[in-house]
């Protein structure tokens, strides 16, 4: 046989089995999905992840905090309360808590405005005295109950409470649904009270939850969910858990802060220790649960790949071998059996995106 | 002297003939008018004069007759009206024989009606005549006190021009007689507006303005540290920019424009305003108008009544704070004067309009009922007007009695 159309009827055999065709299209459909792998080993290690531990910020939530409740203390207050807390709340932004209850009004003339770490927020909007913080520290009831209160003050009278809650995702329950379907057990990992982390699994669908408030805490909640035979995945912003993500068997964590400069990708975070991750457009929980169905869908996709190369590959071998194959057609035949391998492993992730 | 002159009033025939004649005296006043304006070319031409002068002819006339019949009247008044007159006369350079003339015909008037009224009564004229000597005599004292007004007059006139635009100017603010303004303007050359405009100004440093740097329209009393101009009011505005280019420091409070006889009332408006300023209740500003400020000028002229009815009005507004009170009485204050929605008070105010709101909440849970009663709300309008600006001066002396219970 011509070693020519040997080669040739080969092509698709070899493009089938050779080139990572279905991982360079999966990390590709990845990213068109906001999801974006390291590297093809981090959507390896993704198919082998049966265990999602979910950060409350931004996964199952938006990741801002939203006022719930609005309590005046007099009846007909509502308004005043609202506007003077989110106006004076405008001044200290960078807080989930203040930005919440910023966005109930806008901006308004402030003047002598201080902080107190821990405590709250004091400053004259209007040149009316208001103070938002803790109510222990107005001097008003303190209150127990979902999600966090606030206390506000105006003109040095107790004027109402606020209560701030997570912001969950419309579609999170969904979410965790397709990952219980892929085979995955989702862990709610929390910083908040257990009264409210429990509420917010349960809104979520969400039969496990954990409480971790600090670094060091979040690591060794995954160390144990590692040690207990499970492949983990741990899904958290960047700032403050590099240690956990560290730990993790695959990282989801949130693109870099473009502020940070080039370097910062792979100064911090599981980056600075090689752990195999994805950085995520954002957090979202069905960004997660499609990349790892989809990472789960990869074998399929290969092995449907190879298989129909070698089926290619064989029935040109017949041909040749019966002398029914001149040099055009070993080419024709090479030709469209790499196109075909190529066109299958499109087909294959595209189904399974379509299913 | 008219007593010497008169030493035969009593007689009989004065008494016989005289009480008809002074029964006719405002027909017979009537016709002396005529007679000067119509006999008289000087008086033909001055409304003002001519009435001056029938006002003093009639006036002396009145003394003259109350004189004879023995009543006790005085001639301090007729004799101070020929003295102005003479005064007039002297100042623009006039001599007497128009005035001499008027009083001739007026004393003929009368005594033609005297005569009548002797004869009628079948009085004999030979009796008559220790009256008609007395009547001489009489004419001859009141042109006596015109010379001497005369002789003033001229004398003013002939001193230098700044003496009697001073003289102008102290009889204008100490509220003088409008006859001796007039005359004063008169001998100073200043023709008298009829509505003018007081300005009252503080100089930096005890400064003194120099008048020359001023118009000769503009009517200037200076004093250390302080002056006072008087012009009418399309001047004025040139005039303090003149005395601004010289002294950039001064501060001007500048009255409305009012007739020369509420001189002394404006600048009475002027100089408060100016002190009001100077206490932090009316703006600091270079040039004050005295019209934007009437209210805070009037009621700061009465400061206990003020202070009474800021204290018994204000009452729901006394458990506040100091910041409380300002703010909230700001906000009433600007709602009183307009009626307008929140968002347009806010806007005056330069706030969010739902801080307003929540004022307005504030403002009728503390005052109620109150705010539907009209004469309230009158006077809540006027005490918060002129008070305000008090106590964010700073002055919360309104509130001192309360102090105790405010926060």
């Amino acid at each position: 046989m011509n070693p020519a159309i040997l080669l040739l009827v080969l092509l698709p055999a070899l493009v089938g089995l050779l080139l990572p065709l279905p991982g360079w299209l999966a990390l590709r459909r990845s990213r068109q999905q906001g999801v974006r792998f390291r590297d093809l080993a981090a959507l390896q290690a993704a198919r082998r992840v049966d265990t999602v531990l979910l950060d409350r910020w931004g996964t199952v939530t938006t990741g801002e905090l939203v006022v719930s409740d609005i309590d005046p203390v007099e009846e007909g207050n509502e308004r005043n309360l609202r506007w003077f807390a989110a106006a004076l709340e405008h001044a200290a932004a960078d807080h989930p808590v203040a930005r919440a209850i910023a966005r109930l009004a806008g901006p308004g003339r402030l003047t002598a405005v201080e902080s107190f770490p821990g405590r709250g927020i004091s400053g004259a909007v209007d040149r009316h005295p208001v103070r938002v913080g803790t109510p222990g520290w107005l001097g008003m009831e303190e209150r127990d109950g979902l999600g966090k209160t606030i206390g506000v003050e105006v003109d040095h009278r107790p004027f109402g409470y606020l209560t701030v809650t997570d912001q969950v995702r419309a579609d999170a329950a969904l979410a965790v649904a397709r990952l219980r379907a892929a085979g995955i057990q989702p862990i709610l990992l929390s910083d908040g009270t257990p009264h409210d982390t429990e509420h917010l699994a349960q809104a979520c669908g969400i039969d496990k939850w954990l409480l971790g408030k600090d670094p060091a805490q979040r690591e060794q909640l995954v160390r144990d969910q590692h040690g207990g035979g499970h492949t983990v995945a741990l899904v958290a912003r960047d700032a403050g858990n590099a240690a956990a993500l560290a730990a993790a068997d695959l990282a989801f964590t949130d693109a870099p802060d473009p502020a940070a400069g080039p370097d910062a990708d792979s100064a911090t975070g599981p980056d600075a220790v090689l752990v195999p991750h994805a950085r995520l457009e954002d957090l979202d929980a069905q960004r997660v649960a499609h990349a790892l169905e989809l990472a789960r869908a990869l074998p399929g996709v290969v092995a449907r790949t190879r298989v129909t190369g070698l089926l290619i590959t064989g029935v040109g071998a017949l041909l040749a071998g019966l002398g029914q194959l001149n040099l055009t057609g070993a080419i024709g035949c090479g030709a469209l059996g790499a196109l075909v391998v190529a066109l299958m492993a499109v087909w294959s992730l595209e189904r399974r995106r379509l299913s | 002297m008219p007593d010497a002159a008169m030493q035969m009033d009593s007689s009989e025939t004065a008494r016989l003939v005289l009480p008809s004649v002074r029964r006719r005296l405002p027909r017979i006043a009537q016709q002396v008018t005529e007679e000067i304006r119509s006999t008289v070319p000087g008086f033909a031409d001055s409304d003002h004069r001519q009435q001056l002068v029938s006002t003093a002819v009639n006036s002396a006339a009145a003394y003259f007759l109350g004189n004879a019949l023995g009543e006790p009247v005085s001639s301090m008044a007729s004799d101070d009206l020929f003295r102005k007159m003479g005064f007039r006369e002297g100042g623009v350079g006039a001599d007497l024989s128009a005035l001499d003339s008027a009083v001739r015909v007026a004393a003929g008037t009368y005594w033609a009606e005297i005569r009548v009224e002797a004869a009628r009564l079948g009085v004999s004229p030979y009796a008559l005549e220790d009256l008609r000597d007395a009547l001489d005599g009489y004419i001859d004292h009141l042109l006596a006190q015109a010379r001497q007004g005369h002789d003033a007059g001229s004398t003013a006139r002939e001193q230098d021009s700044g003496l009697a635009r001073r003289r102008l100017v102290d009889g204008l603010l100490a509220g003088a007689d409008p006859d001796d303004v007039e005359a004063y303007a008169e001998v100073a050359l200043w023709p008298l507006p009829p509505l003018l405009v007081v300005a009252a100004v503080e100089l930096p440093g005890g400064a003194r303005l120099d008048p020359s740097v001023l118009p000769s329209t503009v009517l200037c009393r200076t004093a250390p540290g302080r002056a006072a101009l008087i012009t009418s009011e399309d001047v004025m505005a040139d005039a303090i920019a003149t005395v601004r280019s010289q002294l950039p420091a001064a501060r001007f409070a500048v009255c409305w424009p009012v007739e020369p006889r509420d001189a002394p009332a404006a600048y009475r408006w002027t100089q408060r305003a100016l002190a009001l300023a100077s206490k932090g209740i009316l703006p600091a500003r270079p040039v004050l108008d005295c019209r934007a400020y009437r209210t805070e000028i009037w009621l700061h002229a009465e400061p206990v009544m003020r202070r009474q009815l800021a204290q018994e009005l204000l009452q729901p507004l006394l458990e506040e704070t100091p910041n409380s009170r300002e703010i909230l009485s700001e906000t009433l204050l600007v709602w009183l004067e307009t009626r307008d929605s929140a968002p347009a008070i806010a806007a005056r105010l330069g706030v969010h309009p739902q801080t307003v709101r929540y004022r307005w909440r504030r403002i009728n849970q503390l005052f109620g009922e109150a705010l539907h009663d009209p004469e309230y709300v009158v006077q809540l309008t006027l005490v918060l007007k002129a008070s305000i600006a008090l106590w964010v001066a700073g002055d919360q002396s309104d509130f001192e009695r309360y102090s105790g219970r405010v926060q």
